[in-house]
């Protein structure tokens, strides 16, 4: 299976603070083992109940890699809320996730 | 809120190199011949050599006296070399030798910058390319290291524009040639039927309209011969079939019979033709009837742009090894940015349509001296000042006898 869907929200396209994420990895190269960890914990603990998480093996697929001109794996993409952003790496810094991802921290 | 793409690449690009420089991320997608593929990292490759390796443009690092220490695939296909003849070499084997320079010019400094040199291919062919350098900084210290994009493709594209578009020009003029031939062929023939059917009429005309019609029909007839000349001398001349009669021809008898000929052209508008020459013969070995067209045209020429009641003047100059025919008229002038532009086939100066003609008459005049080895130049100080045409031809030494 290229993708691997969890959904913890209702509708991937759901009310307008439900997160749309996509992540690039490469099978299961260290990175991206570390990435999807990282982004389990890090949505469980910020967005609980309110995001739906899309695995994307660009391994499996090169060519999914058009969808969001992926260059380097891993790669997070939100889709929604809008404006779409990419984060480039392993997720591995919480701050740096924070702020790309434009989180305010608190309910 | 939204930013401007290209805002947003660089951004994508300088988060990327942040995710590299941390180590967080160990694959990379590559666009190869039209299919992405997955490039994954193993520990030990440095994360920018894998994206270096498979990138679109050349690369090489350079140690501090310039010899290759890496160079990518992209760069030895450029160069149609193998990789092993290109490392461990003076990088400058593989440049153009004007471009060397520019090379130094990089080695020299630390500052990232970009010039476009040319590079020397393994058959010595150049290859254009812009050069990008930037600094590397790894395990083996600062290290220069170049970037290159082949130029080929876009010097390819340049040209072929210009050529498209010249060809467009020539397209149109002809076009326009058309329009303005068949004008400039009705003209007379209106005028030549027009007085025949009245001389045909049943009525008496008296002496002097029959003279005067008899005139004009003649006049119109040589306009017309004239034109028709014209337009088979371009297509010979453009097509290289004229051949030349040569003989010794002296330009000041030349002069003296083109002005006679064009007596009633230069009377019809009052104006004063002076021929200067030297005492002695000023021979060159030409086509007299070829010649002679050249300086009819010329002389036509200032003719037309004349005010009446002006004066022309024809001067014949012998010089070393070249024979010199000036015409000088005192009239309309030429404007500066038509003076490139003069002998080209079908232009015309001035944009209204009160001078009659072609347009090949200069153009004719070129072709015609430089098949006979000379040159044709104009001189104009601009609107209203006049102008000299100045025909030099290569001198017979002394008349054989």
């Amino acid at each position: 299976m290229a993708a691997k869907r969890t959904t913890s929200g209702k509708r991937p396209d759901g009310p307008p603070d439900h997160w749309v994420l996509h992540l690039y990895v490469a099978g299961q190269t260290p990175k991206s083992v570390a990435a999807i960890g990282n982004l389990r914990r890090f949505c469980e603990e910020v967005l609980p109940g309110r995001y739906t998480v899309e695995v994307i093996d660009l391994l499996e697929n090169p060519r999914l890699a058009r969808v969001h001109d992926i260059v380097a794996i891993p790669t997070l993409v939100r889709d929604l809320p809008q404006p779409v952003k990419k984060i480039i790496g392993d997720l591995s810094r919480r701050e740096k996730v924070l702020v790309a991802l434009d989180i305010r921290s608190g309910p | 809120m939204k930013k401007a793409s290209g805002h947003r690449l660089a951004d994508e690009a300088q988060q990327t190199l942040d995710a590299i420089r941390g180590g967080e991320v160990d694959a990379f997608v590559v666009a190869g011949e039209g299919a992405e593929k997955v490039l994954v990292l193993s520990a030990s490759d440095p994360p920018w050599r894998a994206i270096v390796e498979e990138m679109r443009q050349g690369a090489v690092t350079l140690t501090h006296d310039g010899t290759v220490a890496y160079c990518n695939p992209e760069l030895s296909r450029l160069l149609g070399l193998q990789r092993r003849d290109i490392l461990g070499h003076p990088f400058e084997a593989f440049v153009a030798e004007a471009s060397r320079p520019v090379v130094r010019g990089f080695m020299a400094t630390h500052e990232e910058r970009e010039s476009e040199l040319e590079l020397r291919r393994a058959d010595g062919s150049p290859i254009p390319v812009i050069a990008a350098r930037s600094i590397l900084h790894d395990h083996e210290g600062v290290q220069c290291c170049l970037v290159f994009a082949d130029l080929r493709e876009q010097r390819i594209r340049d040209q072929l524009r210009i050529e498209k578009d010249a060809a467009e020009e020539a397209s149109r003029m002809k076009g326009e040639f058309l329009a303005m031939a068949s004008h400039e062929l009705r003209t007379p023939l209106t005028a030549i039927m027009g007085w025949a059917q009245y001389a045909a009429l049943p009525s008496e005309i008296d002496d002097a309209t029959a003279r005067h019609a008899l005139q004009s029909i003649e006049q119109s007839a040589r306009t017309l011969t004239k034109l028709v000349d014209d337009i088979l001398d371009s297509s010979r001349l453009s097509s290289g079939r004229l051949s030349l009669q040569r003989k010794d021809v002296d330009l000041r008898v030349l002069a003296r019979s083109v002005a006679e000929l064009m007596g009633f052209e230069l009377s019809a508008r009052q104006l004063t033709l002076r021929v200067e020459g030297p005492e002695d013969p000023v021979i060159v070995h030409g086509d007299p009837e070829r010649l002679q067209q050249v300086l009819v045209n010329l002389l036509g020429n200032a003719i037309r742009h004349s005010a009446p009641g002006g004066m022309i003047v024809i001067r014949v100059e012998e010089d070393v090894a070249v024979a010199r025919l000036r015409v000088t008229d005192f009239g309309e002038g030429i404007e500066p940015s038509f003076l490139p532009h003069l002998f080209e086939a079908f232009r015309r100066g001035g944009s209204t349509r009160s001078h009659r003609g072609l347009g090949l008459g200069l153009w004719i005049a070129e072709q015609l001296v430089q098949a006979h080895g000379g040159s044709i130049a104009a001189q104009s100080e601009g609107k209203g000042r006049g102008a000299t045409f100045t025909v030099e031809l290569p001198l017979t030494p002394a008349p054989r006898r």
